[in-house]
């Protein structure tokens, strides 16, 4: 666990001091995996479909502001679709801006769930994204990770009907409307999906903001069993055809996937550092603001050999001599009675010198001199 | 002389004027009545756009039947429907929008009022600089 703790310190002061690298990278990644994707599924396009162009607008994203990526990305969707046929770029485009009317509004800042969440299905561990919302984000979230499930099923009903409205003639452009819209709104599957993390979000954002001891995780078991519920109560009712096994396992990996988020997301502050000018009537300022670091010290337990009052307690003791006065607490504790031993007894611990580690940190020696002695 | 105290309150200023307390001085600069009533007229504005696109979405559904009705079907009944389902959706709208930008508003006039307590206490610590 300190490991694990460090690790997450060294993190966020790696963040803290590179942010400006490291946001625009992370920025080039995302558009970068979103445009391969949306051209792996769809690809209707040749000439969008062509990694150059996507490596250009992933660069350009890493740049602009967070929301161009989802902008790109609904760019590249709707002109596959139009590739694909002028009937389907119509309906993609009215939900796309009917989702942006309505919607995106309400939780501007949560709109790149809308792209996570496609890209999390395609990875088979979408229910990952509903939890991770609910600890992370607002009710208003729930809108969010919606409308994510909305696009995905879009482009997935587009992705495997395209032979079908293909073969469909051109001067049927009505019936190949009514085959796209039919296959949005007859969706159950997306219906029963959508609910079933609109409820997981609300519910574990209730939960985590409880007064309660481990809140956060009780709030991640719950909104899983929550989300698993609603599924498979959707599949009986609805017969959506979802897999029993497959959502259990998945909601597994998620949840593990969660608890490592909460790890690194709970009560840590990626602050940056910040520069701000201002004035009064006799300075200008110019300050660098930089976040305090918090180091996780090494912490030094007394680990008790033997409790019993008079006894050779610690082999490695008096062999390692100066140095282990110097390095642990373990080492200092048994040195009080060490006046009256037998030679036998020193023997015995110059026996076990042999084997006790020398070097490295107190802790460490004092640990390993422990194990030593409980073989012997 | 530099004052460290007057230094580390105009730097926590700077950085909120420069972070959320742009967007929050936009929101107090109005009444409430204003930002609420100002930001209801959007969604409704938002809401006539995208149910016109929903409508043309239905209409185009089944164009080809749609044609053939137009003249048989009664028209003043159909528009009834369309202008109920179009009061639905705007007033549900509008209500939600209320919810969420009064409460937008409130917690945007909190914070500016910590902020303006924090002028405050800058200006004692001038004050007492100068004494």
């Amino acid at each position: 666990m300190r490991n694990l703790l460090e690790i997450k310190e060294l993190i966020r002061r790696f963040y803290s001091k590179n942010e400006v690298f490291i946001v625009p990278v992370l920025k080039f990644l995302l558009a970068l995996i979103a445009l391969l994707n949306i051209n792996r599924q769809l690809g209707y396009m040749p000439r969008i479909n062509n990694i150059a162009i996507v490596l250009i607008v992933s660069l350009l994203c890493s740049f602009l502001p967070t929301g161009c990526i989802i902008l790109f990305s609904a760019l590249f969707v709707l002109l596959h679709l139009y590739a694909l046929a002028i009937e389907a770029a119509i309906v993609g485009f009215a939900l796309f801006l009917v989702m942006f009317l309505l919607f995106f509004r309400f939780s501007p800042k949560d709109s790149l769930v809308v792209l996570i969440t496609p890209l999390l299905f395609g990875l088979r561990i979408p229910y990952v994204v509903p939890v991770a919302m609910g600890l992370l984000g607002t009710p208003a979230s729930a809108v969010s990770v919606g409308c994510g499930v909305v696009v995905y099923h879009l482009v997935r009903f587009v992705s495997v009907s395209a032979p079908s409205i293909k073969a469909l003639d051109v001067s049927e452009a009505t019936a190949r409307l009514r085959m796209v819209i039919d296959g949005i709104i007859d969706n159950k599957e997306m219906m029963v999906t959508v609910a079933a993390f609109a409820f997981t979000v609300i519910l574990v954002y209730i939960i985590r903001r409880l007064s309660v001891d481990h809140s956060w995780t009780i709030a991640m078991i719950a909104g899983t069993i929550m989300n698993i519920v609603i599924l498979l109560l959707g599949d009986l009712m609805y017969d959506t055809n979802i897999s029993v096994i497959g959502v259990i396992f998945s909601s597994l990996i998620s949840l593990g996937l969660c608890v490592a988020l909460q790890f690194f997301a709970f009560s840590v502050d990626y602050s940056r550092t910040e520069k701000v000018q201002f004035e009064d009537d006799e300075y200008y300022y110019y300050v660098k603001a930089v976040p305090k670091m918090t180091v996780a010290a090494p912490e030094k337990t007394v680990k008790r050999i033997n409790t019993q009052i008079g006894q050779p307690s610690h082999p490695a003791r008096t062999a390692q001599g100066g140095h282990s006065a110097r390095s642990g607490s373990v080492a200092h504790q048994p040195s009080r009675g060490n006046g009256g031993r037998s030679p036998q007894k020193t023997q015995s611990r110059q026996t076990s010198s042999k084997t006790a580690p020398r070097s490295g940190s107190g802790r460490i020696n004092s640990d390993a001199a422990a194990s030593e002695y409980e073989e012997t | 002389m530099l004052n460290e105290d007057r230094i580390i309150l105009m730097t926590k200023l700077a950085s909120y004027e420069s972070g959320e307390g742009k967007k929050n001085a936009a929101i107090g600069g109005y009444f409430r009545s204003d930002y609420i009533g100002m930001q209801v007229v959007k969604s409704v504005i938002y809401a006539t756009i995208a149910f016109f696109i929903l409508f043309g979405l239905y209409i185009l559904y089944d164009f080809e039947v749609f044609m053939a009705e137009i003249y048989k079907m009664d028209l003043f009944e159909f528009a009834k429907g369309v202008l109920k389902s179009y009061g639905v959706m705007v007033v549900s709208f509008a209500v939600l929008t209320y919810i969420v930008y009064a409460y937008r508003y409130n917690k945007a006039k909190k914070s500016l009022k910590n902020y303006y307590n924090n002028l405050k206490k800058l200006a004692s610590l001038y004050d007492k600089n100068k004494n």
